[in-house]
């Protein structure tokens, strides 16, 4: 486990704790405030890969404060994303909007002796969460609607890096759109359903490994969209008043691209190789997650949750690219290979007093991409997620949540060994990459 | 609840104290037990800088020497000073500005895509105002034993615009920079005038003269011989460390590879009418080509033909392995039947007996620069297995390459001189010797960043 960053810390930590112990009554009112702000200062050169592959966790802020935990004990109704059989068990209507900004840095260094290291520059993304939830005139039916972006990547590599034939830019983005349905059996389980309708766009930019005579760079951008369906099923239930579970499936949903277009600037002579108007087709599965979670109300003012997801990526073997025209020269075959992967988490929450919750959590997410497949759109690596929050009702109807996840991992080296074991020899980078990541995120509820 | 809310904070602090950035930290490179401070580069045309047929600036800054040095300033290297000509389109001895790749629209509306001069002539590159000392000693032209000429800068302008007396010696100026690293890289003149003028000159001798040595002969063994020993025992004479950098093998160089031996393409009824054509011109039977349909070999002169054979009849098609150089009228093939209905010239091909002089004499001369090397304690760069090597292909940083004209990338359009992407490969196979040698952790230059040949 590539925990040695982590376990650095607390040391640090601990010089600052005192300091915080001494002035605590000060830092009590204003350390929320202060700290979340001088998170955005600090990180702004940060950039969006979060959880393992393309994955984005991100559906809820009181969730994401506690580690993006809650299949098994649903907290408010980012239950529809998290698990529709939660649904059941929200006994009022409301509306929950919520975002995210993700502050992204991954970092590249080439094999030894080189001193060559690049970083990305990537933009700001914000994945948003809305939900809202009806209780039905049928006696325990609930009705709800999510609109929730679970996938999504956005990264852009220093201009000239290394390896800009292979990638320089990528924005993917996977909004999914979910009506659910949810059904109280007796008093103690809830089971729910939903319909995901699913909007994707990929942009895709790299350099053309050709050069020209005018004052340009021969580049390629692939820019499509696409719908699919899918759904998303749930079931929650009470074991006892103290302890709840839930399970959760949402299915696979293949982003396929037919006809998406593919722009090449090149130098005129190469024309006939790159073909203006071109159009490609692609697929990219956005993988099926299984979860479970666990629920304990420890006391009246303390709940805690496990979690547990079980994210389905080897349906990711190959990122292919289909050329309507020269297709003989143009087209590609990009092995993934990916490997299922366990995500764990844990978070808990304590009610300060009548008004104030703070949160805190944390999660280990594996990658599920093995040495030999990183590539420059996913440099992949194990992460550790640490989070906290708050929550505050400005009224009893109205409900304000504030998160912050920070996203860390250690180095990860992918030799020229492990390319050629894979098959991928000179289609993938060869070295280290390392991310981190700051997600601030607040949302705002409220409750008629 | 006090202690919850100490963890709380305690858990924020964390995350404030985490830094955002990750960390990979650039590695700075050392130098090991060699001194950069003072690098002298000699050679030739590939040390230089000169490509597309011309010495010009885009080259110069290009050179694989250039290149190296601001790999040795991580290192301690020093200010490596290049002779360099103005801004343009440069000029080759004859006065030719560098070649471009070009598209031209052919008499029937097709375009095709050709290197052509980049101006009706070149720039005036010889006007002397260079004052040295000069890092970079390559002298376009160069041979192993013209480093020691005294007065060489008269016989060759590209030493005459940079020598600091009309009685210089090319070494000898390489020294006036007090060198503590140098590259040699030198001898492939001493074949390629022999390649490149169709095997006319003198084949590989033992024994030679360097007085009699013509342009279009290859260096006799005992001459080179005795230039390398004088020109390395001279540059490690005052402790310089260096590096000794091998020839390619002629058929790693697109100027020999491009034309197909056998890219004569008949229909049957075309190689039915050059038999008859050769038939009706009074050729014998047995001397006529066996033209087939589909691939035949070029039909090439042959002047080794046995004394039996009359001299107009001195001709036969080109067998496999036979080298038909980028220098042939391809014009005349496609539309007046060179190389059909009649011969290609000798000093356009390479055939199998002069072939094997020139491998001959590029394995003597590897052979000499390896044990140089050696003797000296010296790194050493095997250039020729890394070219061999991208005869099939290599791949650095996602880009692959090959020895393949104008798409290879290695090479620049004359077909015979590297691109700035060959040499950022050689800089790079340089830095790896040195840093096997002398523990050195120069470090390599990423390839995507060096151009191959620009398109229109």
């Amino acid at each position: 486990m590539q925990t040695g960053r982590v376990f650095i810390i607390p040391e640090t930590a601990n010089s600052f704790f005192h300091r915080t112990a001494i002035n605590r009554k000060l830092l009590m009112k204003k350390s929320l405030t202060v700290i979340t702000a001088s998170l955005l200062v600090l990180c702004f050169s940060a950039s969006t890969v979060l959880a393992g592959g393309y994955q984005l966790n991100l559906l809820g802020q009181r969730q994401i404060a506690m580690g993006h935990t809650g299949v098994g004990m649903p907290l408010d109704i980012a239950t529809i994303g998290l698990n529709p059989g939660g649904l059941a068990t929200i006994d009022h209507n409301a509306i929950l909007l919520g975002s995210s900004a993700t502050f992204i840095s991954t970092h590249y260094r080439a094999p030894a002796p080189s001193s060559y290291v690049a970083k990305t520059d990537s933009p700001i993304r914000t994945p948003f969460s809305i939900y809202a939830s009806y209780v039905t005139p049928i006696e325990n039916l609930r009705a709800g609607i999510g609109v929730y972006t679970p996938y999504g990547n956005a990264l852009r590599w220093e201009e000239g890096w290394k390896y800009r034939f292979l990638l320089s830019e990528i924005s993917l983005t996977a909004i999914f759109v979910q009506p659910t349905l949810s059904y109280r059996i007796g008093d103690r389980i809830g089971v729910g359903a939903g319909f995901i309708f699913a909007y994707g766009a990929v942009n895709v930019q790299r350099d053309l490994p050709v050069d020209a005579q005018d004052d340009f760079t021969p580049m390629v951008e692939l820019d499509g969209t696409t719908t699919a369906i899918g759904f998303n099923v749930g079931v929650h239930g009470k074991i006892t008043d103290q302890i709840s579970f839930g399970a959760a499936y949402r299915s696979q949903i293949d982003m396929e691209i037919s006809g998406g277009d593919a722009d090449f600037t090149t130098p005129t002579a190469l024309s006939g190789t790159f073909p203006a108007g071109n159009r490609f087709d692609s697929a990219l599965p956005l993988p099926a997650v299984l979860s479970f979670g666990l629920g304990f109300k420890a006391t009246d003012d303390l709940r805690l949750n496990l979690d547990a997801n079980l994210t389905f990526w080897s349906a990711y073997e190959n990122l292919n690219f289909e050329f309507e025209q020269n297709p003989e020269t143009l087209n590609s075959i990009g092995p993934r290979n990916y490997n299922d992967r366990w995500i764990f988490r844990i978070g808990g929450e304590y009610d300060f007093n009548d008004r104030l919750q703070l949160r805190l959590g944390s999660y280990y997410d594996p990658s599920p991409v093995d040495e030999g497949y990183l590539t420059p759109e996913t440099p992949d690596v194990d992460r550790i997620g640490i989070s906290g929050g708050f929550g505050f009702a400005i009224t009893p109807q109205t409900h304000l949540n504030a998160s912050v996840l920070l996203v860390l991992s250690s180095p990860r080296e992918q030799t020229a060994q492990d390319a050629m074991d894979a098959g991928t020899f000179g289609t993938v980078p060869v070295g280290e990459f390392v991310t981190r990541a700051w997600i601030p995120g607040f949302s705002i509820s409220h409750r008629f | 609840m006090k202690r919850l809310s100490q963890l709380f904070l305690f858990a924020l602090a964390i995350l404030v104290l985490v830094q955002c950035e990750p960390t990979l930290n650039e590695r700075t490179p050392d130098s090991g037990q060699a001194d950069f401070s003072s690098y002298v580069a000699v050679g030739n045309s590939l040390t230089a800088g000169y490509a597309d047929n011309a010495l010009h600036r885009d080259g110069q800054l290009n050179s694989f020497p250039n290149i190296l040095a601001g790999q040795m300033e991580e290192a301690g290297g020093g200010f490596f000073f290049q002779p360099l000509v103005n801004p343009g389109v440069g000029s080759n001895a004859q006065g030719q500005a560098r070649l471009i790749l070009q598209i031209t629209i052919g008499p029937d509306g097709t375009p095709t895509l050709a290197p052509g001069p980049a101006a009706e002539s070149g720039q005036d590159i010889f006007a002397r105002t260079v004052e040295g000392p000069i890092n970079n000693m390559g002298i376009p032209g160069a041979r192993s034993f013209h480093l020691l000429i005294p007065g060489y800068g008269n016989m060759n302008p590209f030493f005459g615009r940079l020598m600091s007396d009309p009685q210089a010696t090319v070494l000898g100026d390489a020294m006036m920079a007090d060198p503590t690293f140098f590259t040699l890289w030198i001898g492939n003149n001493d074949v390629l005038g022999y390649a490149t003028s169709g095997g006319t000159g003198q084949g590989f001798a033992e024994m030679g003269d360097p007085e009699a040595v013509a342009g279009n002969d290859i260096t006799p063994m005992n001459v080179f011989s005795g230039s390398i020993d004088a020109v390395a025992g001279t540059l490690t004479a005052g402790g310089a460390k260096g590096a000794v950098i091998n020839i390619p093998d002629v058929t790693s160089i697109p100027f020999f590879t491009t034309v197909p031996w056998n890219g004569l393409v008949l229909s049957a009824e075309q190689a039915q009418q050059l038999r008859a054509g050769y038939a009706a011109q009074g050729v014998p039977e047995q001397f006529i080509p066996d033209f087939q349909p589909g691939q035949n070999g070029f039909v090439i002169a042959d002047p080794d033909l046995p004394d039996a054979v009359p001299p107009q009849l001195r001709f036969r098609m080109a067998q496999p392995g036979e080298l038909i150089l980028l220098s042939v009228p391809q014009n005349e093939i496609r539309e007046e039947g060179l190389g059909s209905i009649t011969p290609i010239p000798d000093q356009y091909t390479l055939r199998a007996p002069q072939i094997s002089e020139i491998q001959q004499a590029t394995n003597a001369f590897n052979t000499k620069l390896q044990e140089t090397a050696s003797a000296l304690d010296l790194a050493f760069v095997d250039v020729n297995s890394v070219l061999e090597a991208a005869k099939t292909g290599l791949v650095f940083d996602a880009v692959l390459l090959n020895t393949t004209f104008v798409q290879g990338g290695i090479f620049s359009l004359d077909g015979v001189h590297i691109s700035p992407r060959g040499a950022a490969v050689v800089a790079n196979e340089v830095m790896g010797a040195i840093n096997a040698k002398y523990g050195s952790t120069l470090s390599p230059v990423n390839i995507s960043a060096y151009e191959g040949v620009q398109f229109p």
